[in-house]
């Protein structure tokens, strides 16, 4: 008989636990698939649009304006068919002629920019007969939230200008145009606005065409201008950049989507291994004739390997056209966080991996069970009672290694962070070891819970005892199930939380802006007139971070090394400018963490350094430590200071805050902007805004209510696609829950015939069955509920840098869903097995 | 008469077929009686033992214990019958593996409301020379010592009729006849009536009467 006749036959020979094992494993997959399409579909439309995206090849930006000596030394290494163009790009408040105002973000563009992909309007207006003229185009919501319609006057700082046309199609949007909506207009226009000031904040861009390079050369000139440009404050980015720039919170998305990907897949590989090892024991006997017959036991395990790679390979195909399914979905969902509409596009790269993967899977879950045939011996045929003998000794225990590397790999790959990949499996690891651990003696507490001379309970409680492995392969994978199910609801509730302000009362209406020095105290007047305090006023000022410990900071690496999502975020705290503030006390939502917040105010006579207080986070990832000497360089003043403290902010109080705190008496003459927050009732909430803008032109206004509003929108978004992806998980735990249940009943059938004909009644066989299921259900639930709190307790402390927060309704929901559900499965299975004579029971 | 069959058949279904295994059996079983069913392999042995015993139902005919139909007893009743009249012994012994060898001879008790199934078993287990393996699982004892178990746990709650079912099939020949002999002791002790399948002549012989199965009929 060939190979794939007898692996047919083998097959066909026990097809339900082949039914089971591929769905339980196509489940799994599908989540990873469906991440792994949606992850290609947003890398396959970053890289199709990314020059659009950019406008450009290549982009040269700082927070100050590009000075013409650094423009002429890169402008002299490019090809005489280069061609450039200045962007700059801020924020301000604009309003119409009835008394309304908004944040915009104006860019303001010249020359040919841009030089790929068109800004479309309404009106088909081109880019060039914007560089022309003295007016602007809007985004359609900024009409519709002034009341405007095209050719009225917006005014912009100090000028009312036409707005000729609205933009449809804009390739550079990004989130922040969703945050605050654009206007366009030419450089020479925004010059007339008069809303640049000496020190506001404007993003300078010089955009790159150079034709006909290829990405390498592009990579080249991008290193070329590094080199030629070291000061920090610029950056230097090319259109692929900043394609993934602007994809970044889609690619964020998706990552912590990835996450509950592997949640679901975790489950899976732990159904299957407990499907795998209840096959093996129930097929003892088969082995045994196999090695009678002088199969060796490498045969038997080649084989048994090659079988469950092509279950592994079926199951990949199941999953790869559920996925189909999926992604579109997903998509849908990612889409309200991506500036563009992203396209499905599912590669061959992607099924042959998802392929590769179930058949890896697969043999390495499998193999750990499979590879212990070689303990069997064919003497167990001439036995009256035999079981399986699984061995679990060290060796064995290392023949796991495989599949705990493999899915190490994949939570690194899905996470792109050794942090959080990181600690998503450890805590998994974890997990499993603490219900392996105390489940099983958990169990045994319980069960001298009641008194022992209930029949039913006594035969339940023996059984579960005396059943280790199997129990504890229950307790586990309900455990896990229960544990991954009720995850993701408390990371979202955490998240959540920490976005909606858990005291509303204190967060503040306005978030202001670009207040000059020469404007705090008309401000502070013009306000008190209104008996409108100002919550909290802080200075800001822009520095640059030349030398830690005197070794000069230097820029960071290119981006288009391979790089994890803490690298990234290294990079670009290393390739900006940094604003400083200074203030003498602690705020509402601070705290120090170590060492002391500033003595005083700095003595300029004393041979110490001004002290210099750090966020932790933020010194984490520029890798700063306490006592560390900072110089920073201020408008060509070169300051340093000593790091004394660091602290954690509460960011959602919404007040302004500072990454770095200068003591008192060191920069109070550098040049400087504030910012400031105050409180409005909800009433005159519209009229002050539009007042401070009459006013205070270049000072621009954010509402608080609103953003948060609007947080609160992206999170529900983000919800959605986090519930489907819960869903999947959900029904992937208890589909495992399922196949244990199931298993475990048929493998009683014996048991229950020998009650029977012993003369149990039903009624006692099948409370006996409930209570251990019942027992095992609630052990396992309240386990995984505890894990889950934990887990949720390591992320938000480790990762968000947040407050956990917990919720009680869905773990109250799973242990009732998970309850009836293990009862009904019960229920049913004996349902079935009591119409069956007690003699076709013990013979089966 | 403790047990009587008349005109019982059983069939099983195998797909469009029909398998005939019994085919009007009657017998009658006098209380105290020993009694060996013989006959070649298919002959209908272990199928008239399970209905016997109450383990499934006939296809048509009737089995009377102490003048009550079977047919006419309630799923309770059965039950009940299998619980407190009768003890069968298995070839393949029917141990739960998970059960030690005092917890499987006390089951019956237990199902009984015995509060005194501990003591009893561990009695009995003394009585069949199993006191120093009481607290061994079955994958910890021999086969000769499994049927001891199994057949302790037939007797232990003095049920009034005992079925064997080739008892002596999966044991070697010494082993075979302690058993045998074990058996026929406490029967004789106990006073209890049994019925003893068995293809082996010999063993057979021993019984008061012998019935002699072929095709599904008595012969």
């Amino acid at each position: 008989m060939s190979l794939f006749s007898f692996l047919k036959k083998d097959i066909i020979g026990k097809l339900s636990f082949v039914r089971l094992f591929i769905l339980n494993l196509a489940l799994g997959l599908t989540s990873l698939i469906a991440i792994e399409g949606l992850g290609g579909s947003i890398r396959n439309t970053i890289s199709q649009r990314s020059k659009a995206i950019l406008g450009a090849d290549l982009t040269v930006s700082a927070r100050r304006p590009i000075s013409e000596s650094e423009l002429q030394k890169v402008v002299e290494t490019l090809p005489e068919n280069a061609k450039y163009a200045h962007v700059k790009e801020l924020y301000s408040m604009v309003r119409g002629e009835k008394p309304n105002s908004r944040m915009v973000q104006i860019k303001a563009i010249s020359g040919d920019f841009p030089f790929y992909g068109t800004i479309k309007t309404e009106k088909n207006g081109e880019a060039a007969t914007i560089k022309n003229k003295q007016i602007i185009w809007a985004y359609p919501e900024i009409l519709f939230q002034l009341g405007l319609e095209v050719n009225n006057k917006l005014k912009v700082g100090d000028m009312w200008l036409d707005i000729a046309d609205v933009v449809n199609d804009d390739p550079s949007a990004a989130i922040s145009t969703q945050m605050a909506p654009r206007i366009f207009m030419s450089i020479d226009t925004l010059k007339k606005t008069g809303l640049i000031k000496q020190r506001s904040i404007v993003r300078h861009k010089i955009h790159f065409h150079i034709p006909n390079t290829t990405e390498d050369e592009l990579e080249t000139i991008k290193d070329q201008f590094n080199i030629l440009l070291p000061d920090p404050d610029i950056r230097i980015s090319t259109h692929k950049d900043s394609g993934e720039q602007t994809a970044r919170l889609a690619n964020y998305f998706n990552d912590f989507l990835g996450l509950t990907a592997l949640s679901a897949l975790f489950l899976s590989i732990i159904g299957a291994c407990y499907l795998i090892r209840s096959f093996l024991a129930s097929k003892i006997h088969d082995l045994a004739i196999f090695l009678s017959l002088g199969l060796s036991h490498t045969k038997i395990l080649r084989f048994y390997l090659i079988e469950v790679a092509l279950l592994g390979v079926v199951s990949a195909l199941i999953a790869t056209i559920l996925s189909w399914v999926l992604i579109p979905l997903l998509i849908n969902l990612t889409n309200e966080f991506s500036p563009f509409p992203l396209e499905f596009s599912i590669t061959y790269g992607t099924i042959a991996l998802a392929l590769a993967a179930g058949a890896l899977t697969s043999v390495f879950l499998c193999y750990p069970f499979l590879s212990q045939i070689k303990f069997l011996n064919p003497n167990i045929l001439l036995k009256e009672k035999s079981e399986f003998p699984f061995q679990w000794k060290l060796k064995q225990v290392l023949s796991f290694i495989p599949i705990l590397v493999m899915f190490f790999i994949l939570c690194l790959i899905q996470a792109k962070s050794l942090k959080t990949g990181g600690l998503f499996f450890g805590l998994l690891f974890l997990s499993s070891v603490l219900l392996i651990f105390f489940g099983f003696p958990t169990l045994k507490i319980f069960s001298q819970f009641k008194s022992s001379s209930a029949l039913s309970w006594k035969w339940a409680v023996r059984f579960l005892l005396r059943h280790k492995i199997s129990t504890t392969t229950s307790l586990m994978a309900i455990g896990l199930g229960v544990l991954l199910i009720n995850f993701i609801p408390q990371v979202k509730t955490t998240l959540t939380t920490e976005f909606e302000s858990p005291n509303k009362s204190k967060v503040p209406s306005f978030f202001l802006f670009d207040i000059q020095s020469d404007q705090m105290q008309p401000l502070e007047s013009f306000l008190e007139k209104k008996d409108i305090p100002i919550n909290i006023a802080a200075p800001m000022i822009r520095a640059k971070l030349i030398s830690v410990n005197d070794i000069a900071f230097e820029k960071g690496k290119s981006s288009n090394e391979a790089m994890t999502r803490e690298e990234e975020r290294e990079r670009r705290m290393r390739n900006r400018g940094f604003n400083l503030s200074f203030r003498g006390e602690l705020l509402n939502g601070e705290e120090i963490l170590k060492g002391r917040f500033f003595k005083g105010t700095w003595d300029e006579a004393s041979s110490k350094l001004p002290e210099i207080s750090i966020v932790e986070s933020f010194a984490k990832r520029l890798d700063i430590k306490m006592n560390d000497k900072l110089k920073f360089l201020i408008q060509g003043l070169e300051i340093e200071g000593v790091v004394t403290s660091f602290r954690k902010v509460k960011w959602n109080t919404f007040n302004p805050n500072f990454f770095i705190l200068f003591q008192p008496g060191v920069l109070e003459f550098a040049p400087k902007t504030h910012l400031a927050t105050i409180k409005v009732n909800k009433q005159s909430r519209n009229m002050v805004q539009n007042e401070i803008v009459n006013t205070f032109p270049n000072v621009s206004i954010i509402d608080v209510t609103r953003l948060i509003e609007k947080i609160a929108y992206y999170i529900d978004q983000m919800g959605d696609a986090l519930r489907w992806m819960a869903a999947l998980c959900i029904l992937c735990g208890l589909f495992v829950i399922f196949s244990i249940s199931y298993f475990q009943s048929n493998k009683n059938i014996n048991q229950i015939g020998l009650y029977k004909a012993l003369g149990a009644n039903n009624q006692t066989i099948r409370s006996s069955f409930s209570l251990q299921t019942l027992l095992v259900t609630i052990i396992a639930s309240l386990f995984g509920i505890l894990l889950s709190f934990l887990l949720n307790f390591c992320f938000a402390y480790f990762i968000f840098d947040s407050i956990p927060q917990f919720e009680w309704e869905t773990p109250l929901v799973t242990l009732v869903i998970l309850i009836i559900l293990t009862q009904a499965i019960s229920f049913f299975t004996l349902r079935k097995l009591f119409k069956i004579s007690p003699r076709t029971l013990i013979n089966s | 008469m403790i047990l009587q069959t008349t005109n019982l058949s059983m069939s099983y279904q195998q797909g469009e077929n029909s398998l005939q295994v019994l085919n009007d059996i009657q017998i009658q079983f006098s209380e105290g009686e020993t009694v060996s069913i013989t006959g070649t392999s298919g002959s209908g042995k272990t199928t008239l033992l399970s209905l016997l015993a109450g383990l499934e139902s006939p296809t048509s005919g009737d089995i009377k214990f102490q003048d009550k139909s079977l047919a006419s007893m309630s799923l309770e009743e059965i039950t009940k019958y299998r619980a407190k009249d009768i003890g069968i012994i298995f070839q393949q012994f029917h141990l739960l593996p998970h059960l030690t060898a005092l917890e499987n001879a006390a089951l019956p008790l237990e199902i009984n409301g015995d509060p005194n199934a501990e003591e009893k078993a561990k009695e009995f287990l003394t009585h069949v020379k199993l006191d120093h393996r009481m607290h061994h699982f079955p994958n910890q004892l021999s086969g000769g010592e499994c049927q001891r178990v199994a057949i302790a746990r037939a007797f232990v709650h003095s049920p009034k009729l005992i079925f064997a079912d080739e008892p002596t099939g999966n044991l070697d020949q010494g082993t075979s006849n302690s058993i045998m002999e074990l058996l026929f002791n406490l029967i004789d002790q106990y006073k209890m009536t049994f019925i003893l399948i068995t293809h082996d002549l010999e063993l057979a012989a021993r019984c008061e009467r012998t019935i002699h199965l072929k095709a599904g009929k008595v012969q």
